[in-house]
């Protein structure tokens, strides 16, 4: 898969080179074992520098150029993730990773400002106007949450060498990425979802799916003295094809009733209520209106350069895998490849029919150059202890990489902690010196309540083998007002960044661990309000009784009675006993 | 056979005999078929055949299952009989049951009769004895009847007792007032008592020291002196002890008497009173208690919970608001520039036309000054800016005076026919009267906007100003003020900076380009450029396609007649579709103005206002919207309608030439007089007087919100600001004065920033969340169990001085 997203980036940076305002958009199908269907919507709009500083907006969104400009943001990654990409079944990442983030929402951007505190204002400034742009609770990105990775990203634009770029970093791992973020995410681009392939986006499938990722990245792009300013939309979706063909109306999943059930009729207790399910040999059958509910709506004018090299849907499957596209379309193959391409015909909606097929050929899927897992271990509301694990599946090639992770300030691991263990193939453990394994650390250890704790290791793991690191860590007590109302539901640590060098590529490979959520003691949030009225009670009780003593006069009950008795009041009840007397007296006497 | 016999020895009914012969005989008869049948005994010949002794067999069975069907129907009769005998005798045996019980019963009545202790024996009557002697007529009656008599004798005589004790208990509550009485008395005796001693001792010692002194007289001893008045206070005292133990006793003999005659209250006696040591021990207690709290405990409260207020000049504040600190005034100043006249006879013009301005003119506030162009300034003085220069020329074959103003600069020309020039004695003429009649209508706008300006602020309630203002009121014909109205509500509140967002928008494709940016330097430019010294501005622009009307908004109608889409203008307030159109105001600070180039679909065009025609129309303080019909394609194009993908910038100049004109209306500038310089002059003289009032508005607004809000925190920011705020509101009140409006303006805006932002003072908005209420509610809980004592402890202190001041003050005169 690599070679093929390989291929489209070659194509847009030859695209590039003409350096004009333009837009291109295509989607990739792909479908993936074993039911799933890949699709990558790209979006690329372009516009010259000098219509861009003097805000004249054309395919650019005015909205985000804006962003851009006031928060002098020279270039911007954004994306949105939901869900695991699972690359034991699914392969290597779209991309090679490098659109997408960790669960949740990713931030990143180079800000040109003269020293750090400028660039941290400014950095505030951005994620508090694209909080406001994208509905997502970006402004949350807070000191605490803001990292400046050294060595795990790269800018990918072309800048001038006399801008003081500083590179930031946030992310919110617990964001739910949802419909109020495609829609203004459709908003930036110039066909607004109503042409071309962005028409098929849709809430309600988008993020029905297995995996979605959204990115954003906007970055200059110079050739010799002119410079343009591209933004790159992005929408990677895995489909689960059975889900998504299940009606719009009837969206409850029900049993399949049992004729409908493929059984393995050759077990020996098959039987009527007995059901082996027999294996899916043919390929299962789509087409673009059953998964996404609408068929595209004719193609975007604004796409440069329609028709002869310009193929805006193509399909990644093998070539004797039959697709029939609807009449007006032209469809090219790619020979030796396992690319197909349509163009999109301006008159009718285009779709696109994929039956069921019996087929022996599978597009081979490329095995990820590296595993990675990351648990939180240990036990006990004070400590614990983390856990991450690197699976080199190569039988001879070691892999270098960086391991980026930033750790919310209440989580205090103990570096010094750090171990390594190498299992190989066999299974046999081995404890390793550190040094064997990490070859370089950059250590920013957090300050309580200002910023977090950033670790960059770089690492390099033995071919066949898998690494395991372990370090211990310590939760932090926070104040009671630091607790968010879900406080029992743990708190989010953001997904670890790995960033593979990858030397034929020339570009890094990206791969993100999943999320993590990380119980901490959490009191009773009613306890003040206790210990007020409980304390005052106590002290009231105290003083009470110490004033009561020294202030009194003490007497003798009798002494008390008789006093008593000559005040008002004692004199009143004297009144009164003598008056029921009186009335008991007559009473008896009637008797 | 043995068995059979064996089933005759269990078998014994008769009845049943037959059916055992039977059976018997069966057997038998079945045995011999049997070896008949045998195939290994030879059959003998003169055997019966196997079919007789079957036949035999076969009736023989059947006598068989009769005879037991016959034993089964016996058997069934006799157990229908023994189960009818059994219940008879369950019947017998429970009747039998039933009456052991009535029996039983019967037997634990009679007994519990027999035992009943009744309560006549348990009184505890007198004896039999004591009766008898009593009641001797009882000796022969009965034991019942005895009973019964001695019951009744208990009965009369308990009656009898109570009666006594109901009289003894009345003798006791007598008894009891009568004590309270004596008691009453005693009291007021003891207290005339200790009167009398007191006054007896005074007395005694008075005497005694008299005598002393006498004797001081006589024998000169000091220590002598010393010992015998020290004996002599000793007798005395001895004396008064005297008296007290006399009078104890005698209040002892009251208790006596007392114990005598209620054994009651014998317990009760009054404790020792207090001693005054004790007294003062509490009294310091409490007030060393209500010390801490009042100096240690209410100071550290006050300070941790007080709220720090800068001080602000209310009054001053106040007075800007209400219009007493300044009343703005607008002198303008003309030029004359007259070329062609010699300065004498200039003079005189310009002192004839100067009289007839300030004839015709009735507005205090506005009023304009001439003055010639070659006029010296005044040293020291900063000079005035020029509204307008006049510039007088000469011109032959003309009967009478012509004006024309020029659009691109202020000069007013006029020419006027040499004959006109005034003698130097007239006090008026016809050219001055021209001049000056030309001058006021060309002010005539300006002057009705900042009358109305004036008129709708506070300052306009200042007492003495009514009077010319209606005046100037009743002088505005009511169109112009109408339009001045209408004017000043759709332009745009004033700001230092404006964002103008050019946005082409088309529901389909197409176009999706623009010449903007030649465009904008040809039309939008130049006016930004003239307006610069009253706001700075930004320009942006976008292009956004598919922008379709939103779904409530009514859609276009076709109108027949003239074959174009119409759009009612009720409905054009619902044009902009403001959930989708990405119109969002640009980020930084200042207001956005929007002006929106809509090319309607191909379909849908041209596309016109209904009522008036128009294409293009202003939405107050917003931005303007333009629809620009593209051009309908020529009759022998065949293609299907389409817009083109380009707009020229031929195409786009109706649209920016009146983006222009609604960008300088927004803005709020006149729509008089042609030339634009003179209109922005205009502009700043009417920003300057808005500003200024809103500034000053806006202190009041903060003076009152201050008095009225005495719980929030006022940060010392907010006084740096209102002073700043008010030095700058009065230099632009100077400047105003002295006619220098571009300082003016300068002034009012950096008044008008500060005043904002006092106003809008982050940490003066944040203290209304935590009301004092709650606070008081957590710790109630402390407050009330410590308040309660200390309080009550406190009153009872201050009971006890007032009693014991009362009591002085009431033994002093006695």
């Amino acid at each position: 898969m690599t070679t093929f997203f390989l291929l489209v980036l070659v194509f847009f940076s030859l695209s590039a080179g003409s350096l004009a305002s333009n837009y291109h958009e295509n989607l990739h199908l792909q479908p993936l074992p074993p039911s799933s269907l890949l699709a990558s919507f790209n979006f690329k709009s372009n516009t010259t520098r000098a219509s861009f500083d003097r805000q004249h907006f054309q395919y650019f969104p005015r909205a985000l150029g804006q962003i851009l400009q006031h928060a002098n943001t020279q270039e911007l990654h954004l994306r949105f993730t939901t869900g695991r990409w699972d690359s034991e079944s699914w392969g290597s990442r779209p991309w090679d990773g490098a659109k997408e983030g960790g669960t949740g929402v990713e931030l990143w951007a180079w800000i040109d400002a003269a020293d750090d505190e400028a660039a941290f204002s400014k950095w505030i400034t951005l994620t508090q106007s694209l909080s406001g742009l994208f509905c997502a609770s970006l402004n949350f990105i807070d000191s605490t949450k803001t990292t400046r990775p050294v060595t795990s990203f790269e800018p990918a634009g072309d800048h001038l060498p006399s801008e003081n770029l500083h590179l930031l970093h946030g992310a919110l791992p617990g964001e739910v990425v949802c419909t109020e973020n495609l829609t203004p995410f459709l908003k930036l681009l110039p066909c607004k979802g109503k042409a071309g392939v962005a028409s098929l986006l849709d809430g309600h499938k988008l993020f029905d799916a297995s995996w979605q990722s959204m990115s954003i990245d906007v970055r200059p792009v110079c050739a010799e003295s002119e410079c343009l300013m591209q933004i790159d939309q992005t929408v990677d979706i895995v489909l689960d094809i059975d889900r998504s063909k299940r009606q719009r109306d009837n969206p409850i999943p029900r049993p399949v009733s049992p004729d409908k059930l493929v059984c393995d009729t050759s077990k020996s207790y098959h039987a009527r209520d007995t059901c082996y399910p027999r294996e899916q040999k043919a390929e299962k059958g789509w087409s673009i209106t059953e998964l996404f509910g609408r068929s595209i709506s004719g193609p975007c004018p604004l796409v440069d350069g329609q028709g002869a090299n310009e193929e805006t849907v193509c399909l990644h499957v093998p070539q004797e895998r039959e697709a029939h596209p609807i009449p007006d379309s032209v469809e090219t193959k790619v020979t030796g490849d396992f690319t197909r391409c349509f163009t999109l015909p301006s008159s009718t909606p285009f779709d696109l029919t994929v039956p069921e097929q019996d087929i022996d050929t599978k597009v081979p899927l490329e095995e990820p150059v590296l595993h990675a897992e990351r648990s939180i271990v240990g036990h006990g509301q004070e400590r614990g202890g983390m856990r991450i694990i690197f699976d080199n599946p190569s039988p001879n090639k070691a892999v270098d990489f960086i391991y980026f992770e930033s750790l919310p300030w209440f989580l205090r691991p103990y570096i010094h902690t750090l171990q390594a263990t190498i299992t190989g193939r066999d299974g046999i453990r081995r404890q390793a010196p550190t040094s064997e394994i990490i070859k370089e650390t950059f250590y920013r250890p957090g300050i309580d309540r200002e910023r977090g704790t950033q670790l960059e290791l770089g690492l390099s793991v033995p071919p066949a083998s898998r690494v395991t690191l372990n370090y211990d860590f310590e939760k932090a007590i926070l104040r009671y007002t630091e607790y968010p109302p879900d406080a029992n539901r743990g708190f989010n640590v953001a997904p670890a960044v790995i960033k593979v060098a990858s030397p034929q590529a020339g570009r890094p490979i990206y791969l993100r661990t999943t999320s993590l959520l990380l119980p901490l003691p959490t009191p009773d949030f009613s306890m003040p309000y206790n210990v007020i009225i409980l304390t005052s009670t106590v002290i009231a009780l105290a003083f009470g009784s110490i004033f009561n003593l020294l202030v009194r006069r003490f007497v003798t009950a009798e002494e008390a009675s008789a006093l008593r008795a000559q005040t008002l009041k004692g004199r009143l009840a004297g009144r009164i006993v003598a008056l029921r007397d009186r009335i008991r007296g007559k009473g008896s006497k009637v008797e | 056979m043995a068995a059979t016999t064996a089933i005759r020895d269990i078998v014994s009914d008769p009845s049943l005999l037959p059916v055992l012969d039977s059976a018997a005989e069966t057997r038998d008869l079945c045995q011999k078929l049997l070896s008949l049948l045998d195939p290994s005994i030879t059959p003998d010949q003169n055997a019966e055949s196997p079919q007789t002794v079957q036949k035999h067999l076969f009736a023989l069975l059947a006598q068989l299952r009769g005879q037991s069907r016959d034993a089964i129907f016996r058997v069934r009769d006799t157990k229908q009989r023994t189960a009818e005998a059994r219940q008879e005798i369950d019947r017998l045996h429970l009747q039998l049951q039933n009456l052991y019980y009535e029996q039983r019963h019967l037997t634990g009545e009679i007994a519990a009769c027999e035992s009943y202790d009744h309560k006549y024996r348990s009184l505890p009557l007198i004896p039999l004895e004591e009766f008898l002697e009593l009641h001797p007529e009882h000796r022969e009656s009965s034991e019942h009847e005895l009973m019964e008599a001695r019951i009744n004798h208990e009965h009369a005589e308990r009656e009898k007792l109570e009666q006594a004790r109901q009289e003894l208990l009345k003798r006791k509550q007598a008894l009891i007032t009568e004590n309270n009485k004596r008691k009453d008395d005693l009291a007021s005796l003891d207290q005339d008592l200790e009167r009398f001693i007191d006054v007896r001792l005074l007395q005694s010692l008075f005497r005694r020291f008299s005598k002393r002194n006498t004797s001081i007289d006589r024998i000169d001893g000091v220590g002598w002196f010393h010992s015998t008045t020290s004996s002599g206070f000793g007798t005395s005292l001895v004396c008064i002890k005297y008296a007290l133990s006399i009078m104890s006793e005698k209040h002892e003999d009251q208790g006596v008497s007392q114990t005598l005659m209620t054994p009651k209250t014998s317990a009760s006696s009054l404790p020792p009173p207090e001693k005054p040591s004790a007294i003062q021990t509490r009294f310091r207690v409490v007030a060393a208690f209500w010390a801490v709290i009042l100096f240690l405990g209410f100071p550290i409260w006050w300070k941790t919970t007080s709220i720090y207020r800068a001080e602000l000049p209310l009054e001053e504040m106040l007075n800007w608001a209400g219009g007493k600190s300044c009343r703005p005034v607008f002198p303008v100043e003309i030029r004359f520039d007259t070329p062609s006249l010699p300065e004498v006879e200039a003079q005189q013009l310009l002192r004839t036309t100067q009289h007839t301005l300030d004839d015709l003119n009735d507005f205090s506030a506005h009023h304009l000054r001439l003055k010639l162009a070659d006029e010296e300034v005044q040293e020291g003085l900063e000079k005035a800016d020029t509204a307008l220069t006049v510039r007088l020329l000469a011109k032959d074959g003309l009967t009478s005076p012509l004006s024309e103003l020029q659009p691109d600069t202020t000069m007013l020309e006029i020419f006027y026919p040499p004959s006109q020039i005034p003698p130097p004695s007239s006090s008026n003429s016809p050219l001055s009267s021209f001049i000056a009649g030309e001058l006021q209508r060309l002010f005539a706008e300006e002057k009705a906007t900042v009358a109305h300006i004036l008129s709708n602020n506070a300052i306009g309630t200042h007492a003495s100003s009514p009077p010319p203002q209606n005046s100037q009121a009743q002088q505005i014909s009511p169109q112009l003020a109408e339009s001045i109205t209408k004017r000043l509500r759709r332009s745009m509140k004033y700001a230092e900076t404006y964002h103008l967002t050019f946005s082409l928008f088309t529901p389909g494709p197409a176009p999706s380009s623009w010449d903007i940016e030649s465009t904008v330097q040809d039309y939008i430019s130049p006016v930004v450029q003239a307006l610069s010294p009253i706001s700075n501005f930004t320009i942006d622009t976008q292009v956004q396609l598919y922008a379709t009307f939103s779904p409530t908004a009514p859609a276009p109608e076709y109108d027949e007649t003239q074959s174009v889409w119409t759009l009612k203008e009720e409905n054009l307030s619902a044009f902009i579709n403001a959930a989708e159109w990405p119109l969002n105001p640009s980020i930084g600070t200042g207001p956005t103005i929007n002006f929106i180039l809509y090319v309607p679909a191909p379909s849908q065009s041209p596309l016109v206002v209904k009522e008036s025609r128009a294409t293009s129309w202003i939405i107050p303080q917003w931005g303007g919207v333009f629809i620009l019909n593209p051009l309908p394609p020529t009759t022998q194009d065949t293609t299907p309608l389409s817009n083109p993908s380009h707009l020229t910038r031929d195409a786009l100049r109706p649209a920016f030439l009146t983006f222009s004109h609604q960008l300088l209306s927004l803005l709020g500038t006149p729509s008089t007089p042609v030339s634009l310089p003179f209109r922005l002059q205009t502009l700043i003289r009417i920003r300057a007087a808005t500003l200024l009032l809103s500034a000053s508005s806006t202190m009041g607004s903060l003076a009152r919100l201050t008095e009225s809000l005495p719980s929030i925190p006022i940060p010392a920011t907010v006084a740096s600001s209102v002073s700043i705020t008010l030095s700058h509101l009065s230099s632009s009140c100077e400047s105003l004065r002295n006619g220098r409006f571009q300082d003016a303006l300068a002034s009012a805006r950096v008044a008008e920033t500060e005043a904002e932002r006092s106003f809008f003072e982050k940490s003066m908005v944040g203290q209304v969340y935590f009301p004092d209420e709650h606070k008081v509610a957590v710790y109630l809980p402390l407050l009330g169990p410590i308040g309660v004592p200390l309080i009550l402890g406190l009153l009872k202190e201050i009971k006890r001085i007032v009693a014991g001041w009362k009591g002085r003050k009431s033994a002093a005169p006695a």
